[in-house]
């Protein structure tokens, strides 16, 4: 296999864009219509990651132990998609006639070698870790909705009980999805693990979002939804030590804080816990009752609320960290921070600029969304390997 | 070409209750017995006893060799997906390739599907945004109607009472005046989001109807679903 040769055919084919994952799939539903059903309707973001996974793939086909973890992730990842042994050659199949369509008469019987070779290692690895994972997890947990609250136009508040224990760390995430979606997305539990083992999910709807509106307008109490093992540790509790905490959250970004909260509650370590949570207005405070009720029960806890839009000041926008940095000086303690992209990145600069270092400020990557087109690509810059994804809410 | 995979058959022949293999060089070393009567020839029931013998035995290599072939190709298939991951030499695989005729086709249909769910869910958005302002500022307006009448309520009370002005009693009594008002306007606008609700209702019925497959097949139940919580009844 000539690595060298792999990767310049790919960055020919690569300058097609757009182009180059839709002739794939297009190829791959006619040539076998029954994988259509795995996929959604909607493609466009279908495209985006196979592009990245294959020029993540391609340009560290040199380096194979580095690759091999990304590709068992996604391999033992891929069986919530209900992936099987035989459709790794189908694919292969699709891939081989797409490079072979751009390349045209640059396609060769040499290059067409380096490319089986090349996929053939990336189908052994990822069905060899997929066929590894069934002894470790199911593809999915078939979980039921057992409460669904409506808190506010387009968020609601789901307890699921999983058929089998889904175990988790709190600050991690889960994949959800309904049946009738066919995509998945990345929810945090907004609960320390609890021994029923249900889960409490704070969802608002995106607009376009297949899963989100479903989720929050379309299931009710009694309906299954398929959930899929647990990713990331940014948020986890153990990189804080022991030390007193500052928590910032804003709109969902809730979920993951209000499970770290109860995680200290468990821990029982006494530690001093201070929340700034922060919603545009004072109505999108979708779970005040809960927050007020662990303000009463935890004397280590205090919370403030952060109103970031202010009707007699239009235009001006507050958000919890700037309260927070108003309020005091939290530079001994770790600081977790979750809430939209717009709200971690601009809290991450307020700390830095306050003198905070990056390694007391914990959050999720920024940007790329589970399974957002760089979904695990980006395992060079992380330190634990798949935490690139983030900023689901 | 070695025989190995070929480890045991079952064309055996019995004699003495020993399991004699029938090979080539059997057949060829063979030795019939004489005729009786000293006729010319073999004897007849031994010459067909090693017929049927012979016939079956072909038979049953016949379809040994099939079903080693076949599992032969299915093993080849096996080890060029491992190397591979693809089957070229299926030959199929070139042949079955959709025309790239037939895949711009359906690379269009995609695309045009996908520009209408993203023209529809931008039209929701638009509308969703639209919905939130309009609130704000009916919530604002009220809120500032209310306030200046509660004001008004108070100067008026103030001038009525002269000495005996009482600030608990002008409190209690803007209070009161403010929280009327919010409540009429609430309820004016909850009218406002019944007569809302019901079109929405009516025209989810006839989308769910218009269109059997629909995901959210509505019914008054659903659309009512698909209302905030306060305004269920």
């Amino acid at each position: 296999m000539d690595a060298a040769r792999l990767k310049q055919s790919w960055s020919l084919v690569a300058e097609h864009g757009d182009q180059v994952p839709l002739y794939f799939y297009s190829t791959l539903f006619l040539a076998h219509p029954e994988t259509r059903q795995m996929f959604p309707t909607n493609m466009a973001g279908q495209r985006d990651r196979l592009v990245t996974a294959l020029g993540h793939i391609v340009s560290n086909v040199d380096q194979v132990d580095r690759l091999v973890g990304f590709l068992q992730d996604l391999g033992a990842d891929h069986r919530k998609f209900a992936v099987r042994a035989e459709h790794y050659p189908a694919v292969g199949e699709a891939l081989l006639a797409t490079l072979q369509h751009f390349l045209a008469e640059q396609w060769t019987a040499e290059l067409a070698q380096d490319w089986a070779a090349a996929y053939g290692l990336v189908a052994q690895v990822m069905s060899e870790a997929a066929q590894a994972a069934e002894a470790v997890n199911p593809p999915w947990w078939v979980a039921e909705i057992v409460a669904h609250e409506r808190r506010a136009f387009d968020v609601a508040v789901l307890t699921v009980r999983p058929q089998y224990l889904l175990p988790f760390t709190a600050g991690q995430s889960i994949g959800v999805s309904h049946p009738s979606v066919r995509s998945w997305r990345y929810y945090s539990p907004a609960n320390a693990p609890r021994a029923d083992g249900t889960l409490e999910l704070h969802v608002r709807a995106a607009p376009g979002g297949a899963v989100s509106s479903r989720l929050v307008y379309g299931s009710s109490v009694g309906d299954r939804i398929h959930l899929a093992a647990p990713v990331g540790d940014r948020l986890g509790l153990w990189a804080a030590g022991s030390s007193d905490l500052l928590l910032l959250a804003s709109g969902t970004g809730w979920a993951p804080v209000k499970a770290l909260v109860e995680q200290v509650a468990a821990e029982g370590s006494r530690r001093r816990v201070d929340l700034y949570v922060g919603a545009r207005s004072r109505s999108e405070f979708y779970d005040s009752d809960a927050i007020d009720k662990l303000a009463s029960s935890y004397p280590w806890l205090a919370v403030t609320y952060v109103v970031g839009a202010d009707g007699g000041r239009p235009g001006e926008f507050v958000h919890a960290v700037d309260r927070a940095l108003a309020d005091g000086d939290w530079r001994s303690r770790h600081v977790y921070v979750c809430g939209s992209d717009e709200m971690v990145s601009h809290a991450v600069q307020a700390l830095a600029r306050a003198g905070y270092h990056a390694g007391q400020v914990h959050h999720e990557g920024l940007g790329k969304q589970w399974y957002g087109p760089g979904w695990r690509t980006a395992v060079d810059q992380s330190i634990v390997g798949d935490t690139s994804g983030g900023g689901l809410r | 070409m070695s025989a190995t995979p070929i480890s045991r058959y079952d064309g055996v022949q019995v004699s003495g209750g020993v399991q004699v293999r029938m090979t080539a060089d059997r057949v060829r070393r063979w030795e019939f017995g004489t005729a009786p009567f000293a006729r010319r020839g073999y004897d007849n029931a031994d010459v067909d006893r090693f017929r049927v013998q012979v016939a079956d035995e072909l038979d049953l290599l016949a379809t040994q060799i099939a079903s080693l072939r076949a599992e032969n190709e299915r093993l080849n298939d096996r080890v060029e997906l491992h190397r591979h991951g693809v089957i070229p030499s299926a030959g199929t695989a070139a042949a079955k390739a959709p025309a790239a005729k037939e895949v711009n086709l359906l690379s269009a249909a995609q695309r045009e599907a996908e520009q209408i769910i993203a023209q529809a869910h931008d039209y929701a958005r638009r509308v969703a945004e639209y919905a939130r302002m309009q609130y704000e500022s009916y919530m604002r307006a009220a809120a500032e109607e209310a306030k200046q009448e509660a004001e008004r309520a108070v100067a008026d009370y103030r001038s009525s009472a002269g000495p005996s002005f009482d600030d608990t009693v002008a409190t209690r009594e803007a209070l009161r005046i403010f929280g009327e008002m919010m409540v009429s306007h609430m309820q004016a606008a909850a009218r406002h989001l019944d007569d809302g609700s019901e079109q929405l209702a009516r025209t989810m019925d006839r989308i769910a109807k218009e269109t059997p497959g629909a995901p959210f097949a509505a019914g008054p139940a659903a659309a009512q679903a698909a209302l905030p919580r306060h305004h269920q009844r």
